[in-house]
Formats: structure tokens, sequence, C-alpha cells
């Protein structure tokens, strides 16, 4: 029954893509209105169907449905139900199955958000283009991912999911996140390919899909800082980025989207940089589908990693089509693409925004590099080589410097040419808060050249961070916090509070591991103190039910009761540690208990006191509520006017602050410019 | 906005770059040596645990890893550099590839060499093009009036 009704939606749900890629593609050739306006209703076929393979999958998961090979491999009556839910996207065709659903969810988003202008070729060829993805993964669940097989013989009862993947809730959470992020990227491709296609390539589809493109990076965003606290809580190491395949697969998309979001200021202000802005789009979409390759075919070892499966080649066939189409798309609209704009000077604000892009260009090169190498070694050499931390860290911090250094330079910087003056007067006052952070850092202990660079930059970005929000609300009030600039140096503000966690926590992290006993003895006390964190074993705990055995250790840390546990699940003879740490704004201190504890009164634990890494979580926090600000309009300014329409031009300019979010024509329409007028 | 208003000159910047530089100076070379439990962590860190995919030693708790972390601690005492420990941990498990830093030399050189290649060129190509995008280097020419006198005259038509 289950079954069924998966397969059915499954089916529902390639048939609508397949009916609507031959649907528009008439309608598009034979400019037929009647037909691109049917996109509306392939895609609500489309997200139909998902939706009953979803809630099939789910109720099979929940109802224990164990002729399901799915909920036969990764289900068991014992586990919990947030876990149990969560289950659909913990083993591959479940996952495929989720971004399924998210994909078919997007779509309809943009037929709605489109819909009174599915007849523009503009728009029809980007649901064309949404279709066609959907019809690839669609087509992966009917062939190598299908998650409705069913057993001939069903087994009584499942081993359950994978222990890590049951003992913590960001698992609910977590992946979700990460895939409205990894498939949001779709929409602003597929207009990127609707404005090759059509050769459109104005600034009209940018500013279209501004917020789609800004929604997937918060979701990504968002997703990557859950991952990082997720692994920091469970793995009781202290870590929280190990540069493993999976998480940079994640990281890559992040970071050609974060190059897109600024320069596609430049495009909107300047007109410049039509090709990078397209090839960036496109890039990040690519690499969402070669990170899917990478973690889902096995040919990387990572501790993430799904099991083998045969969706690999079919994976990088379709990353190929992509690259391929893109090339050939940029390389025949080479000649519409051109701009006629210049940049006057390096220092200036589109400068900078260069200067950023060049920079996010060498870490995704970098970062890609480092994942594929050992594959590239092997083919090519024949020689093993192992690319671990130690070669993403030392690759990738003189570009985190140097994205600091952006950072406080850039925000200031005015549009076509700064003099030096205008650098000097505008940077004396964040240089000034950048200094006394520094001074600040040494009096409280810190030491080491890179850590202590790093929070004089932090301070310095932060300080241009706020000079630009205090003036834009001593002008504007309330409404200064909003628009893409001032929700920007929000974003800003995040980045530099993760990029300080991250410096402290790596510098300046002491790890202990010792014997604490109830009654202290000789060599085994039952109080130490670490980073001036006193912990006292105060005895052991057992707890046993249904999904899992677990035993603890109480401990007092600076007058509070944490448990460190480690537990054992039905389905697994390892011994799963779960470690439990005490958050403070200052430091957090990770404690994880190594044996369980003994009959006679000791147990063994890791202590570990990290510096300032809740800042981590906190930025990622403030990230999201920046993009969320940055999402709402801050001015009423059409972003393609000409920005120099209402500049006085008599008289000698004064040196007064350019105002990004100024309104030059107050008279201007407050909706966005139609697609049409670019052509 | 008064600051803006106000004519900074470099006096303020050449005090605070004193500033920053003798902090930055004080703080790099004010450090405590590391202690040799520290210095272990930190080799440990570079080294991958035997029996593992790619975790490092200090992450892993397999008995392969404390193997490993007993020996460097050995060797620390015995006084080697950190590149001699690191070296001597890998020749004592050959084949296995423990260094989780790919060496600098030969095919591997490669993933060190190519990021600061690409980024040299990136740079290079960009300043080149810098020297084009001066002001001065523009002309404008009939076509580029007419295009404008076209734009502003549809922009009149549509009002």
């Amino acid at each position: 029954m289950n079954a069924a009704l998966g397969s059915f939606g499954v089916v529902l749900g390639f048939v609508g893509s397949l009916g609507a890629i031959v649907t528009l593609a008439i309608g598009l050739r034979g400019n037929r209105p009647d037909l691109l306006r049917m996109a509306r209703t392939y895609a609500f076929m489309v997200l139909g169907g998902a939706v009953v393979s979803f809630a099939a999958m789910e109720r099979a998961l929940i109802t224990r449905d164990f002729s399901l090979k799915y909920v036969a491999t990764n289900g068991s009556s014992a586990t919990p139900a947030l876990y149990n839910f969560a289950t659909l996207w913990g083993a591959l065709e479940g996952s495929i199955l989720l971004w399924s659903l998210i994909l078919a969810g997007f779509t309809v988003a943009v037929v709605l958000k489109f819909r009174a202008r599915l007849t523009d070729p503009l728009v029809a060829w980007a649901m064309l283009t949404m279709f066609v993805v959907c019809t690839f993964f669609f087509g992966l669940m009917l062939g190598p991912t299908n998650p409705f097989h069913t057993l001939a013989n069903p087994p009584l009862d499942g081993p359950g999911p994978n222990p890590l993947l049951q003992n913590h809730p960001l698992m609910a959470i977590h992946p979700p996140m990460l895939y409205l992020g990894y498939v949001g990227f779709t929409v602003p491709f597929a207009f990127a390919i609707a404005a090759l296609v059509t050769g459109r390539l104005g600034e009209g589809w940018l500013v279209e899909t501004r917020r789609w493109t800004l929604f997937a990076w918060t979701f990504l965003t968002i997703g990557i800082i859950l991952g990082a606290w997720w692994s920091h809580e469970v793995l009781g190491w202290g870590g929280y980025w190990a540069w493993d395949p999976v998480e940079n697969a994640s990281f890559l998309p992040w970071i050609t989207g974060t190059a897109f979001i600024h320069s596609v200021m430049v495009q909107e202000r300047r007109g410049m940089l039509r090709v990078w802005n397209l090839s960036l789009l496109c890039a990040t979409f690519a690499l969402t589908i070669l990170g899917t390759f990478l973690t889902r075919s096995g040919v990387l070892d990572s501790v993430h990693a799904f099991s083998d499966s045969t969706v690999g080649p079919l994976l990088l066939g379709f990353f190929a089509v992509i690259v391929v189409v893109t090339v050939g798309l940029v390389g025949w609209r080479g000649d519409r693409l051109r701009s006629p704009a210049r940049i006057d000077s390096p220092a200036s604000r589109e400068g900078a925004f260069l200067l950023n892009n060049v920079v996010f260009a060498a870490f995704a090169f970098v970062v890609l590099l480092g994942t594929v190498f050992p594959l590239i070694s092997e083919a090519l050499s024949s020689q093993r080589v192992t690319v671990g931390v130690p070669y993403f860290e030392r690759m990738t911090m003189p570009i985190g410097l140097t994205l600091l250094f952006l950072m406080a330079i850039a925000p200031v910087l005015p549009w076509r040419k700064a003099s030096a003056e205008t650098l000097r007067t505008r940077l004396l006052w964040p240089g000034w808060i950048g200094t006394a952070v520094l001074v600040f850092s040494l009096l409280v202990g810190a030491r080491g050249f890179a850590p202590l660079l790093a929070f004089f930059l932090a301070g310095f970005a932060g300080g241009s961070a706020l000079r630009q929000l205090a003036l834009a609300t001593r002008r504007q009030g309330i409404r200064g916090l909003f628009g893409r600039t001032n929700g920007g140096m929000i974003v800003h503000i995040g980045v530099l509070m993760v990029a300080v966690a991250f410096a402290s926590s790596h510098a300046y992290q002491t790890e202990r591991e010792a014997r604490l006993c109830i009654d202290a003895k000789a060599g085994c006390p039952s109080t130490i103190t670490v980073s001036g964190h006193r912990l006292t074993y105060l005895g052991a705990t057992a707890d046993v039910d249904a999904a899992r055995r677990e035993v603890g250790a109480k401990l007092r840390v600076d007058g509070q009761v944490y448990i460190p546990k480690i537990q054992r699940f039905p389905n697994g003879n390892q011994e799963i540690g779960k470690p439990t740490v005490r958050n403070r704004a200052t430091d957090s201190v990770l404690i994880a208990m190594l044996d369980a504890p003994t009959k006679s009164g000791s147990v063994r634990i890791r202590v570990i006191v990290q510096p300032m890494i809740v800042w981590l979580w906190t930025g990622g926090a403030v990230m999201a509520f920046g993009s969320l600000l940055a999402a709402f309009p801050g001015s009423r300014r059409r972003p393609t006017d000409p920005v120099s329409a209402s500049v006085e031009a008599s008289g000698p300019a004064p040196e007064r602050e350019p105002d990004p979010d100024r309104d030059p024509d107050p008279s201007s329409d407050p909706d966005p410019v139609p697609v049409g007028v670019d052509a | 906005m008064s600051a803006a208003t106000r004519k900074v000159g470099w006096l303020p910047w050449a005090a605070m770059a004193v500033v920053v530089i003798g902090a930055l100076a004080f703080g790099t070379f004010a450090q405590h040596s590391l202690t040799p439990s520290e210095r272990a962590q930190h080799v440990a860190d570079t080294i991958r645990c035997p029996s593992c995919k790619s975790q490092a030693v200090s992450s892993s708790d397999t008995p392969a890893s404390q193997a490993v972390r007993v020996l460097i601690r050995e060797r620390i005492a015995a006084g080697d550099s950190d590149e001699e420990i690191r070296d001597f941990v890998d020749s004592r498990y050959p084949g296995q590839h423990l260094l989780l830093d790919p060496s600098g030399s030969g095919f591997s050189g490669l993933v060190w060499a190519l990021p600061v290649v690409v980024v040299v060129v990136a740079i290079a190509g960009l300043t080149f093009r810098f020297r084009d995008w001066r002001p001065g280097a523009l002309a404008v020419t009939d076509d580029d009036r007419s295009l404008v006198a076209d734009a502003l005259a549809a922009e009149d038509a549509r009002r």
C-alpha cells in the first residue's frame, strides 16, 4: 500500500515534469500562451506527486511497514518518534526524496510568484529549466535511488538509523535547512539559463531572482552552522568543522553564492561583470550537484558518506551536462554580454567587489582542489594522497584574513573612485575600534600573530559595519536597518563573530584527559580545575529504554550539574558518546566520558575548554537575521535606476556621504522592473 | 556627519600603525613556548589515525591512534623537532601515507602550487585590465551619443 502510493507519487512527479517540458517546448516554439500557462498545472502535479511520495514514506516509517526495503534497513520499532520521522532523510534514497519534495515546492513557488507572467518567454524558459531538474531527480527515484523497493519476506524489525543520526534533535532540522539552501539555488540558475537562451541579458532577470538567491543562501548558511553545532555537541573532540568532503560539498556553493551576492551589486549598479555573475550562479548550482555526487557515490572517504550506489555516474553526467550547457550558452551569447562600462579605479566599491570575487574564487578553488585532489592524484599518478585539515587550514587562513581586511575597507568605499582622504576620514574610527579590540585581546592574554591579526581586522570590519548602520539609522530611523546594504552589514557582523570564534577556539583550546574518583585517592582526584573551571565527580547514572541504553557520569561544573553519557543502541555494538557542553559567552566547557564509570567509583573524562565558541552559533543566527533584514526593501529606489539620476551637477561636489540607499526619484514606482524592459 | 567633513591627516593613522604593529609584535614574540603536551597535540593534529579513513590521531580513540600518541610523546621527550617526529611516524607505517598534509614535492606538490599560481595569474590579469580601465582610456563615440539620445527619447516617450 505504502509502496504503491509512493511509487505512484514518483511516477506522477516524473510524468508531470516530462509533460511540462514537452508542453513548454511546444509552447515556446509555436508561441502559444495557452500552453505556457499550463506550467502552473504541471507544477502542482509535480508537487502533488512529491507530497504523496513523501507522505507514503513517512506513513511507512511511522507505521513501521518493514515490507519497504528502506524502512527495513533504516527504521526500527524502537526509534523515538522524532528520529523516526527524520529517518526519511537519513539514507540515500530518502534524501533524494526530500530533495525532490523541496524542488517541487520551489517550482510551485516560482509558478505562483510569476503567475501573471507565465507567457513571458524568459519565465517560460526558467520554468522549463526547473522541470528539467525535476525530471532528473524524479528519474533518479525511478531508477537507482528508488525509495519504494519492497521486500518479499519483510523482517519483523529493522536495525534503526545509524546511532549518530538518532542522538541529537538537530538531525530533524539541519538536513532540511541545508536542502532548502541547495535546492533554492535552482531558481536563480533557471533564470540565468532563461536569460541566456532568450538573450535578455540585462539586469532584469537578476533583480527578479535576487531574493530567491538570498533565500537559498540564508538557508544554506543556517544549515552549515547548525551542522557545525551538531558535530560540536555530538563528536566530543571540540571540533565543528573538519574539512571533510561532505562539509566541503556544502561549503563550496556557499562560497560561490556569497561571491555572487556581492558581485551582483556591481552589475546592478554599473552593468559590469555580466559573464562573471552568470558563471557564478551556474557554478553554484553545478557545485550543489557535484557535491551531491561526491557525497553519494562513495568516491571519497568521508565520515558522512552515504552507502555506495549506482547513482554516482548519473549525478556526474548531470553535472557535466550543466557545465557544457552553461559554457555553450555563455559562448553563444558572448557578444551580448559585453558591458560598455569600465571600472574607473581599483579604489572603489566595484574595485573592492572585484577583489572580493577574486578572493572568493581562490577560496572555492582551494576547497575544491583539496577535496578532489586525492581522486586526481590517484587517477593521474596512481599515488594515494591524503589532503587533510592542516592543508585546508594553512591555505584558507590567508584567504580568511584577506576577506576580513576587505570587510573592513569595502563598506566605506564609494562607487567609481575614492580619494585617499576619503578613506583616511571614513576609516579612522573603524580603525581605532580594531586597535582597541587588539589591545584588549592582548590584555586578556591572547597571543600569536594570526589570531591577533584576525581580532584586529574583525574589530576594524565591525567598526566599518557599525559606521554604515549608524549613518543609515541616523538618517532613516529604524528603516536604516533594512535593505540590502544595511542588512548586509548585520550579516557582516555575524560573519565577524564566526571568524573570531573560529580563531579563538582554534588557537586557545585547552584539552585535558583525567580519571576522577568519587572519593579522592592518590592519583585519582575527585575535583580538577581546567582553565579556571572546577569539575567534581558526583556519581554514575544509568538509564535503559527500548531505544537505547545509556550510562552517565554526574559532574558538578562551576556549581551546576552536567551529565556526559555513553549510549548503546540496540542495532550496533558500537558505543556512542554523548558529551555535554557548558556554554558561556566567554568560553565553553565540553565534557566527554571516555569509559563507562567503574564499580569502584571512578570515571575517565576528557575536558575541552574553548573560548568564545558560542559566538559561532550566535554569529550564524546574526547572519540569518541580517539576511532577513536584507530581503526587505530598504528604499523605494528601483535597483536598476541610474544612481546618478538626482545628483546635482552644478557647483563643486561637497565631500559628503554617498548614500547607497538614497532614493533619487521618490515618484518612481516601487515595483521591481518588469523583465521586459531590459531586452 | 561631522566626522565626514572634518579633514583627517596622516598623523592619527601613523599613531594607529605604531600601536597596531607594536601590539602585534608583542603578541607574536611574547608567546610562552609550547608545553610538551601542547606540542604533542599539534603534531597529532597533522597525522592521520592509521586505522581510520581521514580522522586525525588527535581526534580518535582507536588503539592505533593511542599507539601513535605514545610514539609522539616519546620522540618529544627524546628532543626531536615536530618535522622529525612527523617523518619518523610516517616511516614507521610504510605505505600508509599518514601525513594529513600532502608533501610539497612530486605530484602532490601541485595541490600547494596550483592555488598560488591561479591567484597570481588572476591578480596579474586584473591589474593588466585595470590599466585598460583608466577613465582616460574611454573615448565617447558618436554611436554612444546616439545610444544615449535614443534611450532618453524612449524614456520621454514612456512618460
